[in-house]
């Protein structure tokens, strides 16, 4: 079955760019609050607002609206990291705060939220 | 060769004569036989190392002063006053028991801890007694036979360390006799390594916390009050565990704190100067706490999540401000990993008190209120 993707963008105020899809050892967090609005290390991270979200009944298929940037989708590559990013994509949503987060091959792959 | 008690005056003249800029007094290790003295140190190299093999390897650090131009570190630091504020907790006495490494390694995780969280106040005081005569006695080790600096660490690592009270020490050999709740009150460390640049050690002092160090100790240093010191005296006494908590490159030096009592050198601490007496040969690095225990009244100010099955971390800190951290939260299974992230979130979104219960760093147990 092919990918479902969301086909709504939030109501106003946000112009939506384009909608990307497709796409061993433990990590561990490398940013702390004091250094949460600089890059760590060699990753770019970025920082923007949640205004969206959208998910429908497909394994794994979860998605964020980011302002000024669009829908992107959350990393589906294990059950319990797709449902932690949508916690904290959802915190982040609610709390009208940033997320940082870092996007690799059309998947948001990490989140930091503050 | 017998460790003499040495005049103030013959010593003052040959630093004078080498040129070496500290200070020699009567302290209170300076009167000492020479067995007592010995009984004030209890570094010992493992088999392969040296202490003359250190001290060659340090010996390339002598007059460095612009390591920093390579490193990020600033140019002076002294974590008893960072910004105002004193990381590193009290002066010990080892007293009359070669348990050096004992005082250094507890004194290097103690400082780590505080760093750690941000919190000079933070009141840690960590067990000599069962670092020593517990862990070290099961190696095989006691107080006239001395342990070496990682081992110390690596007891942190694989044991745990209770605190003071739990098992307070005194000076000489004794048997373990830790509190009866002594498994709940261990403190760990996820880990150790050794630092070998004189640039990467101030890069840690900076950004992490103070190290564990040794030296060689000649028979001057016990009449050692302050300045900057470089050994005069040719006679060895034998290998010293302390803590390194700064240096200075104008001076060209490293602040330790020793285990002799604040009655001992400038209020238990000194300076020594670059590449002396294999002080920086290497130094062992904290990598970072880990602890088991109620965290109670707490505030949930960050969240990370990444690709990865069951890795998310919740950052914490206390009810004044101070920094506990980055903490793990439980991944025995799905439903456990999911339910506590989402109440941890709650706790964010209403900046609510969270007591969590942590299992060796890792949120086992949380109530938000």
């Amino acid at each position: 079955m092919s990918e479902t993707k969301p086909t709504v963008n939030p109501p106003s105020g946000h112009t939506a760019h384009t909608m990307t899809a497709g796409g061993a050892g433990t990590a561990v967090p490398t940013l702390t609050p004091s250094s949460k609005a600089t890059a760590g290390g060699i990753t770019a991270w970025d920082n923007k607002r949640v205004v969206g979200l959208w998910t429908i009944n497909q394994n794994r298929n979860s998605w964020v609206y980011l302002a000024d940037v669009g829908w992107k989708k959350l990393a589906d590559n294990s059950d319990s990291a797709v449902v932690a990013l949508s916690i904290l994509a959802a915190h982040a949503k609610q709390a009208q705060t940033n997320c940082s987060y870092r996007e690799d091959g059309d998947r948001i792959r990490e989140i930091y939220v503050w | 060769m017998a460790l003499e008690r040495m005049s103030v005056a013959a010593l003052t003249t040959a630093i004078n004569e080498a040129g070496a800029t500290w200070t020699a007094g009567v302290t209170s290790v300076s009167e000492l036989s020479h067995e007592e003295k010995l009984f004030r140190l209890g570094a010992v190299p493992p088999a392969g190392e040296s202490l003359e093999k250190r001290e060659k390897l340090a010996a390339v650090n002598r007059g460095i002063r612009a390591a920093t131009a390579i490193s990020t570190a600033p140019s002076a630091l002294d974590l008893r006053n960072l910004n105002g504020q004193n990381f590193i907790t009290p002066v010990k006495d080892q007293r009359g028991c070669g348990s050096c490494v004992a005082f250094g390694s507890a004194a290097a995780v103690e400082g780590t801890f505080r760093r750690q969280r941000g919190n000079p106040n933070l009141a840690v005081d960590l067990s000599e007694a069962q670092l020593f005569y517990c862990i070290a006695k099961a190696q095989g080790m006691n107080c006239s036979t001395g342990w070496w600096c990682d081992r110390g660490l690596d007891a942190f690592k694989t044991d745990g360390v209770v605190d003071e009270a739990c098992f307070p020490y005194t000076p000489g050999d004794q048997d373990c006799n830790l509190c009866a709740d002594w498994q709940n009150r261990r403190t760990k460390i996820t880990g150790w390594h050794e630092i070998t640049s004189v640039a990467a050690m101030k890069e840690w002092l900076a950004t992490r916390g103070p190290l564990s160090c040794a030296f060689t100790v000649y028979n001057d240093f016990f009449s050692y009050r302050s300045g900057v010191y470089r050994h005069v005296s040719d006679k060895v006494a034998g290998g010293h565990c302390v803590v390194c908590v700064g240096y200075n490159d104008e001076g060209g030096y490293w602040i330790c704190k020793n285990s002799w009592g604040e009655l001992w050198g400038d209020n238990g601490f000194f300076h020594i100067a670059y590449g002396e007496s294999g002080i920086d040969a290497t130094m062992w690095a904290v990598d970072g706490i880990v602890e088991t225990g109620w965290l109670n009244n707490v505030r949930v100010i960050g969240l990370w999540t990444i690709d990865q099955d069951r890795n998310a971390w919740v950052y914490l800190v206390e009810a004044d401000g101070g920094n506990i951290g980055w903490r793990r939260i439980a991944f025995d299974n799905d439903n456990i990993f999911i339910d506590i992230l989402t109440c941890l979130a709650s706790a964010k979104l209403t900046k609510g008190q969270v007591n969590a219960y942590q299992e060796d760093g890792v949120i086992k147990q949380v109530y938000v209120f």
